[in-house]
């Protein structure tokens, strides 16, 4: 498509390299993650884009086919013999474009990443950023091939049936798409887990007119985790609270202590249903923010 | 690691603790009047602000309702659109200050305050370690 290869050709070559593979690891510092990230996501958004408007011209050229079809057949019936050979060059014209555009979406759909993943990586990083020790880096390892591939699947259940559904067959993907680890100026380590489950049913049944029909319904499940390890040497862990459901209700908890040090580890779960899985920072700020309420400052200094 | 300047910049680094940012300040902001560095003053043509100044005005000036997906007050995710969103790294230290700003007020977190005292939070609830005696004034190098 226009304007996408001279977009990727902007990029640097560390840039391309994420588009190609499709996985980041390493350790750089935050804001240098979200110099070398943002154009990767700013480059998938347009292939998204370009991924839209052949949807919207296979459309198009699908209703000019059957439009041109139903044209040459009146016109035959009829016997207007020059509209029906135009009517069949339409035809012929609109499946060649569909041909065309069919080449171009496999095309495209190579080049996509999974968004949301690196979406979310993108928008957290300035906030890693403010809270990270001068000239730490973040480890970073980011998955955006997607969260219902083949290297992802777990297994199939056996057929099954239920309610008016005669064979039901379950595939089991799980995608741990995002491991972030920084080290905080106060010392305290912090890491970050985002995982999608998902849970794909083919059903199958017999409709009223004895037709086999089958559905697909895909239900997934987002697991948001942050474990965050504070120093003794500055925090204790708030009496009062030990485990148990962290005050949003729905969020899991645990706080453990060791010799020099609290562990608590906060998870948040997102079910929802349809393929799409949209994704939110803010539940990873949410699960930082409960686990820096579960402990207190333990001296008074200046930290710099 | 202490760069400490005889003018040094007032604003506060961090998210979820506070601390100073101690860069050299290079002017003064038109809200506050407290002395900044270049990476915390607002992206503004007309006047010198400091991001927190212009993240307290914008966040005055916001009007959408606040609805919380979980319905609970102070905690839970908020509506789309209410979460980080991205930005290009010269514009991530006025975009956070702005989130830290809406955060704070909407969600309740009191974050750890690591810095030097400053009346311009004095409106804020934070959290540090009270034990009457003065600041001691050290870094964590020294433990
Ligand atoms: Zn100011
Ligand atoms: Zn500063």
């Amino acid at each position: 498509m226009s304007g996408l290869k001279e977009h990727r050709a902007s990029l640097d070559a560390a840039q391309r390299a994420v588009l190609d593979a499709k996985v980041v690891g390493g350790e750089r510092p935050a804001l240098e993650w979200l110099g070398l990230l943002g154009p990767v996501l700013a480059h998938d958004v347009r292939i998204g884009e370009a991924l839209e408007r052949v949807r919207r011209r296979t459309y198009a050229a699908s209703s000019t086919f059957v439009g041109g079809w139903i044209v040459a057949i009146v016109s035959g019936v009829a016997g207007v013999a020059p509209l029906g050979v135009a009517a069949g060059v339409v035809v012929v014209l609109a499946l060649l474009t569909i041909v065309a555009l069919r080449v171009e979406r496999r095309r495209l759909r190579t080049q996509d990443l999974e968004g949301e993943p690196l979406r979310l990586t993108a928008a957290l990083l300035p906030i890693l950023a403010e809270d990270a020790a001068p000239g730490t880096p973040v480890a970073l390892d980011l998955d955006l091939t997607g969260h219902r591939t083949d290297a992802k699947k777990l297994g199939k259940s056996d057929t099954y049936r239920k309610g008016a559904y005669h064979a039901i067959v379950d595939t089991f993907y799980d995608d741990p798409f995002l491991r972030a680890r920084v080290r905080f100026a106060d010392g305290a380590q912090v890491s970050i887990a985002g995982r999608v489950q998902s849970r794909v049913s083919r059903k199958t049944k017999r409709s009223q007119s004895n037709k086999i029909k089958t559905k697909i319904k895909t239900k997934t499940r987002t697991t948001y985790e942050v474990d965050v390890r504070f120093p003794d040497r500055n925090y204790a862990a708030v009496p009062t609270t030990s485990g148990g459901p962290s005050p949003s209700g729905t969020d899991r908890e645990r706080v453990r202590t060791a010799p020099g040090r609290t562990a608590v580890r906060e998870r948040r779960v997102i079910k929802a249903v349809g393929p799409r899985v949209a994704l939110d920072a803010a539940h990873v700020v949410d699960l930082v923010a409960h686990a820096y309420d579960r402990v207190d400052p333990t001296r008074r200094k200046k930290l710099r | 690691m202490s760069t400490a300047s005889l003018d040094p910049c007032a604003c506060k680094r961090g998210f979820f603790t506070l601390r100073d940012c101690e860069r050299a300040a290079t002017r003064t902001c038109d809200v506050c009047r407290r002395r900044i560095c270049d990476e915390h003053r607002a992206p503004r043509v007309q006047a010198t602000v400091c991001v927190e100044c212009s993240a307290r005005q914008a966040e005055d000036d916001a009007v959408e309702p606040l609805v919380r997906t979980d319905g609970r007050p102070g905690v839970g995710p908020v509506n789309a659109g209410e979460g980080p969103q991205v930005v290009a790294p010269e514009d991530a230290t006025a975009s956070t200050a702005r989130y830290r700003r809406r955060y704070y007020d909407r969600h309740g977190y009191e974050p750890m305050w690591w810095g030097t005292h400053d009346s311009t939070w004095s409106g804020d609830g934070f959290r540090w370690y009270d034990d009457g005696t003065d600041d001691d004034g050290g870094g964590f190098g020294d433990s």
